[in-house]
């Protein structure tokens, strides 16, 4: 069967925003096909900065039948009460050319209608084709358009050619002052540009003859296989990530590796600046060897390999500028010390309601002091150095030419001033972690200010009424909040943040609004919700469980989550759960009272008592530990006492004040399984056999 | 080829495509962009077809004389057409030839880069064309000018002369190139470079340029009212100019940035309102 290609002709598209417009053309192609009953087998997608292209492979050469049904008049209208038809009725009926009898009806709304079906016969392809592939391409939704010509149309770049061939057949699409040809282009700089394609079979290879490779996937292995190979020469990393991957993959139609190596004389320029300023604008790979110097780079020509090394020398040129560049930079930013430009902070602006960056820093000093204190490192003063430091490299020149050097340029300008290693390291690491993926900071003191400084972000957004709404979240704060908790959880920080809070009112009195504290630990403990499941992979019934006590320590959520998690799938664990829900059960209507263990009158009252006492007295100390599973482990003695009780014991007694002192216990004892959670929460696999409708059908 | 003929090779191929010749306009501009032949002639429905050098001024890439590439004073050489030729990257490319480059033998790009200049209150889609990764040209197809929506759309084709110099006459430092077959770059421009970079990163005095720069705002806006828009637009230059160096002596912090580039910006406004106002004054014609 025929294959169909459609070829879009545009000036270079930027080239991180190509993949997904090719995505959006493979999805409309298959949605509008699909409505239009054009049957393919397969729709495959190609791209280089200069075309998007699609094959429609095995496309039928008829549209199938398809069956429309023509609305008519009410059927009440139609037919009276007798079933006959109405003037109306005969209209419609005549109107359609068929006979009343042969009307049909449908339901639309609330109402039903006369209708007649129709079979419309299948048009041929190429007809369908000429009307739905301009609207196709039109139907794409650039992340910003532009005009460039009185037609009226606008797309990411300028359109200039269509192919749209059909196997052999020209389909002449018209779309703007374009009209579709045979007609495409190979390589920009080949003496022959313009190539005739005779068929839409021959696509791929016809243009790869012309220098031009339109399989991603290909320039993909193209560019990784060359940066490997030339690591592995060096015995070297090379440091590549996903967007300038993306911009070398989609900015070249035949990427060419060229090798260069960088003058002798910048080698003292510390290697952050140096990768930094290779990666700029996405041009040049670095390598990092060993011994941290990386003294070499890669970059990709647009064409074939650079026999006379005339690009090779462009490269180092352009190079060799932009470290001289950095190197000013620096040298400026040198000539006064961090601590000097904390001051500079007072003119940078936060946020117009949140104050300058002095501010900021201000409020980050003071939460990482109370951190410090209470995590009781001895580390204060280091805390307080680092914190105070920590923002002083927005100001400098290095990172307003290169903005992904924040922190990083500050623990190198730290360190040259001689401030202490746990300063420095910590000023470095304080944004980290970066993403959900990205590394920890490793020092204490970079754990301490990176959570000030998130927490301080947080609190500061919710506090002016900035909560994440659906897409909107203009501070970025569930990334932030999601990297303080990480923080607290894998750099076990055992502390209870909500109750730091409390402490620190006076810090955000400025700001304060009413109900802000509790809508920050709303949000918080929702973020940490989520990654408990999204991120540490615990079940959403465990999450339930451990979230109904909220706390502010997250170490310790994560801990009993964990706890809570190994002991989920034992036998033991769910028949104290059973326990546990006949407790919650007769206790939940009733108000926590005292009670006297001296009117305890049965010996299973007496021993569950015994046992409560026994529990009690050593749990909290497991649970300040942090030792969830063995606390777990002293809940389940109290298993068979509880099952004994009930079975003795009457709790709802005639006698008031023996059901009070009964329930008042229950009560208490209640209480203490929410060390744990809300253990009713846990779907247990015996629950899932009951909802099982396998099982149902036994019982019938 | 040295330096001055690439300026004569340009101005010949864009005459050959019915450019108006024009010179550098004589007031200090950060970019060809500000020249009033690009300002006022992109404005409106008339075609235009443009070329001149403009000798641009960024107080802030001042490197005492010393980097290769970076100046405080470099040459544009600009080429604005409206509305932009269907060929038009075909014609840029066809101009590099025609100043000797043999594009076969370099990488060449055309790398996302849209333009945007916020005291104008401009911007346009394009790229920067790097030629073995330096970028040699800014490309631009104007979209808004001064706040007016263009209809019909201009393209701008920039130039950085220096740098294709660098390239034509394989040298590794602007101050290498040869401006005729007697005077290097450097023994015309580096002694200026190290002065300029002086004067601007240490030695301006702030204060009297604030005073300057209020000033020529207050003569801008007085013309403006007297219905004069070309004296104006010269003054809303010369404030931006006042601003760079401001800028470039780290005199103006990050809140006051945005409150003066506002005010750039309102002038410019209110300049290309005063011109369409006039109702049919084509300031560069082509025919």
């Amino acid at each position: 069967m025929p294959t169909l290609l459609l070829e879009i002709g545009v000036e270079e598209m930027p080239a991180l925003d190509i993949p997904c417009l090719a995505q959006e053309l493979h999805a409309t192609t298959s949605k509008v096909f699909t409505q239009e009953a054009l049957s393919y087998r397969q729709i495959d997608v190609y791209y280089t900065p200069r075309r998007l292209a699609v094959l429609v492979r095995d496309l039928k050469t008829q549209q199938e039948e398809r069956v429309r049904s023509i609305k008519g008049p009410p059927t009440a209208v139609a037919f009276d009460s007798e079933g006959c038809a109405t003037q109306a009725g005969i209209g419609f009926a005549q109107s359609q050319g068929v006979t009343v009898r042969e009307l049909g009806q449908v339901k639309y709304g609330a109402k039903i209608y006369t209708s007649v079906k129709r079979s419309i016969p299948g048009k041929e392809t190429s007809e369908v084709l000429l009307a739905i592939l301009p609207r196709i391409i039109m139907d794409l939704h650039p992340k910003k358009t532009m005009r460039w010509d009185s037609s009226g149309l606008s797309f990411i770049r300028p359109l200039r050619w269509l192919v749209c061939l059909y196997d052999d057949k020209l389909i002449p699409i018209e779309l703007g002052y374009l009209r579709a040809g045979r007609k495409t282009y190979g390589h920009r700089f080949l003496k022959q540009e313009e190539v005739v394609l005779d068929g839409a079979t021959s696509y791929v290879q016809t243009l790869a003859d012309s220098l031009v490779v339109v399989d991603p996937g290909e320039r993909q292995t193209m560019v990784l296989d060359a940066l490997r190979e030339q690591a592995d020469r060096l015995g070297a990393d090379y440091l590549v990530d996903n967007e300038l991957l993306s911009r070398i993959v989609n900015g070249t139609e035949h990427p060419t590796p060229i090798f260069g190596s960088i003058s002798e004389e910048f080698l003292s320029l510390p290697t952050e600046i140096v990768h930094a300023t290779l990666r700029e604008e996405g041009k040049f790979v670095p390598f990092s060897l060993a011994d941290g110097t990386s003294p070499c780079f890669m970059g990709f020509r647009d064409g074939m390999p650079d026999k006379e090394g005339i690009v090779r020398a462009g490269y180092e040129r352009v190079v060799q500028a932009r470290l001289g560049d950095s190197r000013f930079f620096f040298d400026r930013d040198r000539q006064s010390t961090l601590a000097e430009k904390v001051r500079d902070l007072h003119n940078m602006v936060y946020d117009a309601r949140l104050g300058s960056l002095w501010e900021k820093v201000e409020r980050i000093r003071a939460l990482a002091g109370a951190i410090a204190d209470h995590t009781g490192d001895g580390l204060g003063q280091e805390v307080d150095r680092a914190a105070f430091l920590c923002k002083a490299d927005l100001v400098t020149e290095l990172v307003q030419a290169f903005p992904e050097l924040q922190g990083i340029a500050g623990g190198l300008y730290a360190r040259l001033d001689d401030e202490s290693n746990d300063v420095a390291e910590a000023i470095s690491e304080h944004y980290f972690p970066i993403s959900s993926e990205a590394s920890l900071p490793k020092s204490r003191v970079g754990t301490i200010v990176a959570l000030a400084d998130k927490l301080d972000t947080v609190i500061a957004a919710v506090l002016v009424g900035e909560q994440p709404t659906g897409s909107r979240d203009p501070y970025g704060i569930r990334r932030q909040a999601n990297g303080l908790i990480r923080l607290a959880i894998e750099g076990k920080v055992d502390l209870d943040f909500f109750e730091l809070l409390e402490s620190l009112e006076e810090t955000y009195l400025v700001m304060e609004r009413n109900g802000a504290i509790s809508d920050v630990r709303r949000f918080i403990s929702g973020r940490v919700a989520h990654l408990l499941r999204q991120k540490y992979g615990i079940g959403p019934d465990v999450v339930a469980c451990v979230a109904a006590v909220t706390g502010g320590n997250f170490y310790h959520i994560f801990l009993r989550a964990r706890a809570v998690t190994t002991w989920h799938e034992s036998k033991d664990f769910h028949s104290l759960i059973a326990a546990f829900s006949r407790v919650c059960n007769i206790t939940k209507n009733s108000a926590e009272t005292d009670f006297n263990p001296s009117l305890f009158k049965s010996e299973a009252e007496k021993a569950l008592w015994r046992e409560y006492l026994k529990v009690e007295g050593s749990l909290t100390s497991l649970l300040e530990e942090g030792n969830y599973e063995q606390g777990i482990k002293l809940l389940l003695s109290l298993r068979d006492p509880i099952n004994c009780y009930f079975e003795d014991v009457l709790v709802m007694a005639e006698e008031v004040s023996l059901r009070q002192n009964r329930l008042g216990f229950l009560g208490a004892l209640a209480r203490l399984f929410y060390h744990i959670g809300d253990l009713s929460k846990l779907i247990t696999t015996s629950d899932s056999r009951q909802t099982n409708p396998a099982s149902t059908q036994e019982k019938r | 080829m040295d330096f001055q003929d690439i300026v004569l090779r340009l101005h010949n191929f864009w005459r050959g495509h019915g450019c108006l010749i024009l010179h550098p306009y004589d007031v200090e501009t950060g970019a060809g962009t500000f020249n009033p032949a690009t300002f006022f002639g992109t404005l409106g429905p008339d075609a235009l077809r443009v070329g001149y050098l403009e000798p641009s001024r960024r107080p802030t890439d001042g490197r005492y004389g010393k980097n290769p590439i970076r100046l405080r004073l470099h040459h544009q050489y600009q080429a604005v057409l409206k509305p932009p030729p269907s060929n038009i990257q075909q014609m840029y490319l066809d101009s590099l030839e025609a100043l000797g480059m043999n594009l076969a033998e370099h990488d060449v790009k055309f790398a996302e880069d849209d333009w945007e200049s916020p005291t104008l209150a401009a911007w346009g889609v394009g790229w920067q064309v790097c030629l073995d990764e330096m970028e040699i040209s800014q490309f631009t197809y104007f979209q808004q000018m001064a706040g007016v929506s263009l209809d019909p759309v201009s393209v701008e084709l920039t130039y950085g002369l220096e740098r294709i110099a660098m390239v034509l006459q394989g040298v590794e430092s602007a101050y290498d190139l040869r401006w005729n077959d007697r005077i290097a770059y450097g023994t015309l421009w580096r002694e200026k470079e190290r002065q300029f970079s002086i004067y601007n990163f240490e030695s301006a005095a702030v204060e009297r340029i604030q005073k300057m720069f209020t000033l020529c705002e207050e003569e801008c806006q007085a013309s403006l009212v007297a219905g004069l828009v070309f004296p104006a637009y010269d003054y809303a230059l010369k404030c931006s100019h006042l601003f760079n160096i401001l800028d470039a002596r780290h005199a103006i912090s990050i809140t006051e940035r945005e409150s003066f580039i506002a005010r750039i910006r309102e002038l410019a406004k209110a300049c290309a309102q005063g011109y369409l106002g006039t109702g049919g004054i084509d300031a560069y014609p082509t025919t």
